[in-house]
This record gives C-alpha cells, structure tokens and sequence, in this order.
C-alpha cells in the first residue's frame, strides 16, 4: 500500500512534461491572434473583452486530432475544439440526456464561417475519414433538395399488387456535411426554405424530431416515418446573416466557433507547415482508436454535486452575455434555455471522454471552460455578423435602422415630454439630414412620417421649438450585470483547476551512465525489476560493503 | 570456537542463506518477499541463535534472481519457470518505461483477466483489487494506455497488446 500512496501524487501534482509546458504556455502567453475576441467599440459596461486562454489539455487526443488536419496556427485552436466534440458527441448513438426538465440528446452540431482557403476541406477530410472508420455513414449532399434529405417513399406494382417502398434521406444517416451552407440556410427560395424546415426538425432533440413524409397518393401506413439521429457540420463563408436567421432558431441549433482571421500573424505557422515533421496518418490513428475506446453507454446520470456546479456555471455564461451589449443581451434572451443545453451536452462528451456513465462536477467545469469561450466567439459572431438588433422591432414602436437611430437620439437628449425636451424642430432635422444624408425637403417628409407613426411630437412656438418621443421605448434592462473582471476571474479559476489527462507515459529518467553513481533504490529497481545484470553485481558489491563496514 | 565459525559462516554466506530461500521458495511458489524474509530469519535464528542483517539477506535475493527466481511488483516470489512470463514481461516494461503504479495495475489485471468487455468492468477489477482507490481516475488512465496502444481493441474487447511490450522489451 506504501506504493499506492506515493503513486497517489502522480495525479493531483501540477502537469509534467509536455501537459505542464502546455498549461503554463497558456496561462503566461496568450494566443496573440486569439485574443482579438474583441468586443464592439460601443462599450456599455467598461472593457468588456476578457483574454481567451483555450487550453485543450483536458481534451484527450485534440494534439492528434489537430495534427490530422494539418491546420497550423493557433487560431484554428477553437474551430478544432468544436469538431472535437461534435465528433464524439456523435460517437453513441440515441443517447438521451435529461437534468429533471432539461431534456436534450447528446448531438452538438456545429456551424463553422471559415473564409474560402482557410482548411474547409481539411476539416471535412478528418471528419469523415474518424466516423467512416469508425463505422458512421457519412453524407456529404452537394444538390440540396428536401427529397434527397428526407427520402420518399415509392410505390410500385409487384405480381399485380402495389409495394410501396420507403427510401429514407440523408437524415437517416449518422453525420451529414454540407459545404458553403450559406445559401441553405439564407435563401429565401422554396427548396431551401423547405430543406431548412426539415432540417430543424431533424436537429431537434431526439426522440421527439420524428420525420414523416407522406405523398398525397400514398396512404398513412405506407408514409415514410423515421426518427433521425444525426449529427451536422455546416460550412460558411463569414458572409453578414439576416435578423431573421438569429431569431426562427436556425442558429440557435448550432455551435459557431467563430474566429476573426483577417490579419492574423501566419509566420510561425508557414514556416511549421514546411518544417514541422509529424505523420497526418499515424495521427489520424490514433484519434480513431482513441474514438473507438470510448464508453458504448447512452444512458447517463449527473451527480448531485455535478448538479450544483451546472447552475453555478451556467448562471456564469447567462450573466456574462446579459452583461455584454443590448444586442447580445436580445439575443441570449433567445438563447439562454439552449444554452443549458449545450451546457449539458458538452458535460456528457466530457464524461464519454473519461470512459464514464456519470456526469460529476469536473465534467461540467471542463465543459463550461470550453463552453465559455465558445460562447464569446458566438457572441462576437452576432455583434458583428448579425444585421439588426434582435429585438422584434419591439423595443422602437416597430422603428428599424435609421428611424430607429433618430428616435434612440432623442432618448439619449432626455427628450421624453415637452418640458423636458431641449431638442428644437431645427435640431431634429439637422439630425435627419446627417442621419439619412438627404437635403432638408426630404428631412421635413421623414419627421412628418415620425410623426404620422405616433413616434415623435413637435410643438411651434413663438421663438422656439421642441420634439420629444411619444412612446417610451421597451428597453429590457440588463439583468445580473457583473463586471467583466469577474467574468475573467471565474473561468481563468477554472482553468486553473483543469486536470491535466495528458500525463504522458513518463520515460526513464536520464540516470547517469555509469551505475556505480546510482542509488542503492535504483539499483535495486534496476536488478529485481529490469532484471540488469550489471546492476545486480553492483548492487551485490554494495550491500557487501555495508556488510563488512558494519562488521568491522 | 568452530561452531562459532559455522554459525559467522551461515550468516555471511549468501550461499546458504539462499539455499533456505529456495527450500521455502519451491514449498511455497508466490510466498510474499516480506513472509520468505521473515522465515528466513527464523530459521537461521533457529541454526545460529542469531539474526541475519537485512542486507545478507537482499544479498541471497541477488543471488537467486542471477538463478532465474522471479520477484514480482505485487512483492510475491516464483521458483525458475513458475511465474507468468506475461507478468515478469510487464515487470521489465514497468522498469524500462517507469510507468506508473497505476499503469502497471491496469495492464496486470488486464493480463490476468485475458480480456474485458468494456472499460468499467477493467476499471472496476483494478479498484476492487485494491490497486487504487478512483475508479474515475483509473478510467482515465485507461484512455490512455489505448491512446499510447499498450491496450488495444480486439473483437469488441479490450486486450493487453503484447506484442508491441515485447517489441519494447526485447
């Protein structure tokens, strides 16, 4: 048992090695092209812009994944995050996860914008080549069409009777790929509008995103009905995205590893792509037969103490996005219960990750880190990415862009009464015609339109003049504000406390060359256990020595 | 005074210390190290009155391992050929490759088990055995002597894989 104890250490000491190089790189150098998770310049609660660490020693075999894809540079670091998980979040099938009411299944789909030439193909090809050998069929749709996804179901006639036959879709396969999905999920057409219905459909948590197709011509017994289990990769270009695609829930079914890549500082990366040797097969292997070691379970429970740690982080990453700007405060107010969600599937890859069918608490704070970062960067992504603000025209009386810019003005002056107005007539239209850029005839149309609407009132008098709101607008105030230090403060806490699975098989010391220099305990591990017989003679020498010295 | 010279000549001859080693060694096949050594000093307490040093005695070890007596991790001691080769291969590694106490366990339970359904039911053994005492963080480790390929995936079961420790070894 001494031994048990003294080995004990092996595992709560700070990383060795490579793992210890890791942590400590992170923690002192920070990614300087991944810093730039930078926030809007409009700043409502002081520098909001936290200092990403993203530390993937927790995630077992991503040095092998990454070196699969061949990608080089850093920033490339969360794009391969979330393949890792969506990945193994694939690896068991029908898994269903529930927390009391959080009801989910384990599948985290993800939606990469990556600019044309930045690793699209090498992503997919790693993709596909772990599930494939993995036994997941794969599907990669180029001509999308809701038949191809769905499937039909064909009728024809057989020795005189009528067979029908039901061909299921992509849907039924395990993971499903499309490349430059832009068009699928903005178009407006109606084959795309269709394909996306049904493809939420399929994305929504099983068991409950049953498919059924059915012809006029065919009747209900014969219609095609399946429940699909699959997991979905979409590729983009960085393009801007309408409202609408943030508010239907196209984007809430995905996670967005994001990464601004215009002017990133590539030299290290050109010159490891040409210097750096490592074999992209072996790698590949290994993930593959890491992936295949993993836990065959789909039914999992979260420990009590993993329970108290989802709430504690999850009221984290909550407060975090209300506290980031209005426009993603709008857009966490749809995305808040998904967030639980992911939280909870990042949790189960975690624990499937360790070989385990328990979900505890380090589960839940490793998925959080990563959960963490990925949500700043989706957050980045609607600031930037996302036209509108996200708020159902509701916070303006059904004002949008400029109109909306005149009248938060006028908000912003204190203009909500007559008495309290110092905005005069000219004003307004001075601000009309800089808002709108048109000469003042067209500014005096825009007030009367504002003023038509209900949305602002002007009043003449004898030497002076005033506008002011009519409504007052429905701004939803922050809730739990906090300040971004703390944020920055909690995760890196967490990071901190990351185990380190990365624990390399540790080789054997460089003792010195000649023996005789050895410890006797060395000696003796060297001759019971490696069976050395050069250590065995000295070792005979020695406990002579002592013998004949106690002797003497 | 001669039989004074016989008793300093049992004591200080590893020879003979070895010879009642063995004697007990063969009577016993996986007698603890700690129960041989204590046999030992009884019985040449018994012969001489007096008790041989701890260091005559590792010095009779010495001797019998040169004779091919195995002295396993888990502290047992096997006559010549009567120990798992399995496990005296897995003892060199452990050495050559410092592995951790731990490692070492998963792949002897491993061994002794021939093969595992799954990983709970490997990782469950190790701890039940008394190797360790988290079965999560023996899980872990699990992961990666697959990841490192000392364990392998053999029709759907886990598997020790020998041939690469013998690779290894030599």
């Amino acid at each position: 048992m001494e031994e048990i104890k003294e080995k004990e250490g092996d595992f709560g000491q700070a990383p060795t090695g490579k793992g210890r190089i890791l942590k400590d790189k992170y923690l002192s150098d920070i990614t300087p092209a991944l810093q730039e998770v930078t926030t809007p310049k409009k700043e409502e609660y002081g520098n909001k812009s936290i200092k990403l660490v993203y530390p993937t020693n927790h995630l077992q075999g991503f040095e092998e994944l990454k070196k699969a894809t061949r990608l080089h540079g850093e920033e490339y670091t969360l794009p391969l995050k979330a393949v890792w998980y969506g990945l193994l979040s694939i690896k068991n099938k029908d898994v269903e996860l529930k927390l009391n009411q959080v009801v989910t299944d384990g599948r985290i789909h993800l939606l990469i914008p990556l600019k044309s030439g930045k690793g699209k193909k090498e992503l997919k090809r790693v993709i596909k080549e772990v599930l494939e050998s993995i036994g997941k069929l794969v599907e990669e749709p180029t001509s999308i069409h809701p038949e191809r996804l769905v499937g039909k179901t064909i009728k024809h006639t057989k020795k005189g009777e009528t067979v029908y036959e039901n061909i299921p879709g992509d849907f039924n396969g395990d993971y499903l790929i499309f490349d430059e999905g832009r068009t699928l999920l903005t178009s407006n057409e109606l084959l795309y509008t269709e394909s996306r219905k049904y493809l939420r459909l399929a994305l929504d948590p099983y068991p409950h995103n049953k498919i059924t197709k059915r012809a006029v011509d065919i009747n209900h017994e014969n219609a095609l009905e399946y429940t699909p289990y699959m997991g979905c990769c979409i590729f983009t270009q960085p393009h801007y995205f309408e409202e609408d695609f943030a508010t239907d829930g196209d984007l809430r079914r995905f996670l967005v590893p994001y990464v601004n890549m215009s002017g990133i500082d590539r030299t290290e990366a050109y010159k490891s792509r040409v210097l750096e040797i490592n074999s992209s097969d072996d790698s590949v292997n290994s993930f593959i037969q890491f992936m295949r070691s993993l836990n065959p379970a789909n039914n999992y429970n979260i420990t009590t103490e993993g329970k108290v740690e989802f709430l504690n982080v999850f009221d984290i990453l909550v407060k975090r996005g209300f506290s980031y700007s209005k426009k993603v405060r709008n857009f966490v107010d749809l995305y808040d219960f998904t967030i639980q969600d992911i939280l909870l599937k990042m949790s189960y890859v975690q624990a499937l990750q360790n070989g385990m069918d328990v979900i505890t608490d380090q589960h839940v704070s490793c998925a959080f880190i990563d959960l963490f970062e990925f949500l700043e960067h989706l957050y980045l992504f609607v600031e930037s990415k996302i036209l509108g603000g996200i708020d159902y025209d509701e916070e303006w009386n059904g004002a949008t862009d400029k109109d909306k810019e005149l009248l938060n003005w006028l908000h912003d002056k204190g203009a909500f009464s007559r008495e309290n107005s110092t905005v005069s007539i000219g004003n307004y239209k001075e601000k009309i015609q800089e808002v709108f850029q048109v000469k003042e005839r067209q500014a005096i149309n825009i007030k009367q339109k504002h003023e038509r609407n209900n949305w602002i009132k002007s009043k003449k008098g004898s030497h002076e003049s005033w506008v002011w709101l009519r409504f007052s607008p429905n701004l939803r105030p922050a809730r739990g504000v906090m300040q971004t230090e703390s944020f920055k403060k909690f995760y890196l806490e967490k990071i901190k406390n990351l185990p380190n699975f990365i624990t390399p098989l540790t080789p054997l010391e460089d003792l010195p060359e000649d023996k005789n220099k050895w410890t006797t305990e060395e000696l003796t591990a060297a001759a019971f256990q490696g069976q050395d017989e050069e250590a065995q003679s000295i070792l005979e020498q020695r406990l002579l020595k002592i013998e004949k010295e106690r002797g003497g | 005074m001669a039989a004074h010279n016989d008793t300093k000549k049992i004591i200080e001859d590893p020879h003979t210390i070895s010879g009642i080693a063995k004697k007990l060694i063969f009577k016993m096949p996986g007698i603890y190290k700690g129960n041989l050594t204590y046999w030992i000093g009884e019985q040449i307490q018994e012969i001489t009155e007096k008790y041989p040093t701890n260091n005559l005695i590792e010095l009779a070890y010495v001797q019998l391992l040169r004779e091919g007596y195995f002295f396993s991790i888990t502290n047992r001691v096997y006559p010549p050929n009567k120990a798992d080769p399995d496990e005296q291969l897995l003892t060199r590694f452990k050495y050559k490759y410092s592995l951790l106490y731990i490692d070492f366990a998963i792949l002897y339970e491993l061994n002794i088990m021939g093969k595992a359904a799954n990983i709970s039911t490997l990782s469950r053994k190790v701890v039940s055995r008394g190797w360790y005492g988290d079965e999560r963080e023996v899980k872990i480790r699990i992961q990666h002597l697959f990841w490192k390929k000392l364990i392998k995936l053999q029709n759907e079961s886990i598997q020790v894989n020998r041939n690469l420790i013998k690779g290894v070894v030599g």
